[in-house]
């Protein structure tokens, strides 16, 4: 277990040495709370689960298949390959390390919004931590798949992004879904971050646990770890 | 003395491609073995087969007693790995990654001393990314020996290194075996392999065309000594031709090349003084491992 602590240890601070993942993971939630909380006639309870959903999609989807991808592109992983660390914990390491730099986001993000908007703590606290969890686990076993998919780091990076993009925008993560035509509302609800904000939104507005989001997360984590950790090659 | 590597008829394809093809060879407890050939010959799929790293498609693999892939995880805490091919996080700097790959061992080494010994002092706080060739290679060799073990693959260890380096990096390396290590060493370079082995695998498509101490390949040769010069006149090879020890007397362009035993040079230039020939660029040369290895190969190392 040393060997486990010491690498998330390392990968943490090499995250904390990627200006732009920090921009991205960090800030660029902020700045999206500044803009959005400033406006009348916006409630800030309802905007902020997307913005958690939109922190866990960035390092899900943005973040984790690019560093995997390198890693395998570049011998990092083969290199270890050949030390006694068992590859589930240099891939759990990765899980620990990147759920850790979620969490700060989020705590910062929340922390700016009571402070400056007057958020109120989620009704159902308990569910909206349940749902955070497994919108992690679910959006981090996606960017595994994109990274056991992808040929090479240049390529991970472009699919993440471009599931990234459409999905942040069509499932309420940072425009509210009320906002959006009814084809896109559609089409939006059955990406795999849609259950990750209603679940979170429920949770913030007392309409409680939403068994279906978890559903859906739970049968999103079982097959994507699945197919990822089938298809994911060292090298 | 305890066999640590044994490897018997090993074959190993990649698609139509026979990369190794019956390979069989042992290395004793504290030998450093070679294991050289032309690029594409199966050095490397060899080594890592017995690092574990590929799946052999036949033939019986045992490192210090343990099957690489059943016993794979005992086995990798007890020998160190330098890839041919391999890196680290741009970002990672060279102590982290020292203290890193030390925590992945029951018993490290010190890494500390490491980095003094491996020249790294000085960039310890560097980013792996901000090293130059050499000092990667150094941090590499340095990582494989940082689990203390008991048998080194290092695959083109001074591939990258300066002259001087190269040197001390043999050095280090002898060192490291005086400290017990059994070291297997992948190389192009016939000058080292020479100068580090007690015994070297000559490998050629795949198969091992010879084993034996570097001496003993260079003897088996049978070629004994060479001359060579540039006359500065009119020659005429028959002077030298039935002199005591003289073999074959042939023509290389504008020089002469002298092929003997025994007194070759003393013979040589006493009868080119009696015939007044002058003569410039008078070299001796001997065999050495490289000519073993053209012979056995029957090509040139390309780099």
């Amino acid at each position: 277990m040393r060997a486990f602590w010491k690498l998330a240890k390392a990968e943490f601070k090499l995250f904390t040495r990627e200006p732009l993942a920090i921009f991205f993971v960090l800030a660029f939630p902020l700045i999206l709370l500044w803009l959005n909380g400033s406006q009348l006639g916006n409630e800030v309870d309802e905007l902020v689960p997307g913005y958690v959903a939109l922190i866990l999609a960035t390092v899900g989807l943005t973040q984790l298949p690019g560093v995997l991808a390198t890693y395998r592109e570049r011998g990092i992983l083969r290199r270890l390959a050949t030390t006694p660390v068992p590859p589930a914990r240099v891939l759990g390491a990765q899980l620990v390390v990147h759920l850790v730099a979620s969490t700060i986001g989020v705590a910062l993000l929340l922390t700016a919004a009571a402070v400056l908007y007057g958020l109120r703590l989620p009704q159902a606290i308990a569910a909206a931590v349940l749902v955070y969890l497994a919108g992690a686990l679910a959006l981090y076993a996606l960017g595994f798949v994109l990274a056991a998919l992808a040929p090479n780091a240049r390529t991970a990076n472009a699919i993440g992004f471009v599931v990234y993009f459409p999905m942040i925008f069509l499932c309420g993560a940072v425009i509210p879904r009320e906002q959006l035509a009814a084809s896109m509302r559609r089409i939006g609800e059955v990406l795999p971050l849609a259950p990750v904000v209603t679940g979170l939104q429920d949770a913030w507005s007392g309409a409680g646990v939403n068994l279906a989001a978890l559903a859906a997360l739970a049968a999103l984590i079982a097959v994507a770890s699945a197919v990822g950790i089938r298809l994911f090659r060292w090298e | 003395m305890a066999t640590v590597v044994e490897v018997t008829d090993l074959r190993k394809r990649y698609g139509g491609t026979v990369a190794v093809d019956g390979v069989s060879l042992t290395v004793q407890a504290g030998e450093i073995v070679g294991i050289v050939g032309p690029n594409g010959a199966g050095k490397t799929t060899t080594v890592e087969m017995m690092e574990g790293l590929r799946r052999p498609d036949a033939g019986k693999v045992r490192v210090l007693g343990l099957d690489p892939r059943g016993q794979g995880a005992e086995l990798r805490q007890r020998i160190g790995v330098q890839l041919q091919q391999a890196a680290l996080p741009d970002r990672l700097k060279v102590w982290e990654a020292l203290d890193l790959y030390a925590s992945f061992y029951r018993r490290p080494a010190d890494w500390r001393r490491l980095l003094e010994e491996w020249g790294l002092d000085a960039k310890r706080d560097a980013a792996f990314a901000d090293l130059s060739g050499g000092q990667r290679q150094r941090l590499f060799i340095a990582l494989s020996l940082v689990g203390q073990p008991e048998v080194v693959f290092l695959d083109e260890l001074t591939t990258g290194l300066d002259p001087q380096a190269r040197r001390a990096t043999w050095e280090l390396v002898k060192q490291v075996r005086a400290e017990g290590a059994t070291v297997v060493l992948v190389t192009h370079f016939m000058e080292e392999a020479e100068l580090l082995c007690d015994r070297v695998a000559i490998v050629d498509r795949g198969r091992v065309v010879a084993l034996d101490t570097p001496s003993a390949l260079v003897r088996g040769l049978g070629a004994g000594q060479r001359l060579r010069f540039r006359p500065l006149g009119p020659f005429d090879p028959d002077r030298l031709r039935g002199l005591p020890g003289v073999g074959q007397v042939e023509r290389d362009g504008d020089q002469v090349v002298v092929a003997g035993a025994g007194p070759l040079l003393a013979t040589v230039a006493a009868a080119l003084a009696e015939g007044a020939v002058a003569v410039a660029d008078l070299r001796s040369e001997e065999a050495n491992l490289e000519d073993a290895f053209l012979a056995l190969t029957g090509r040139r190392q390309r780099d």
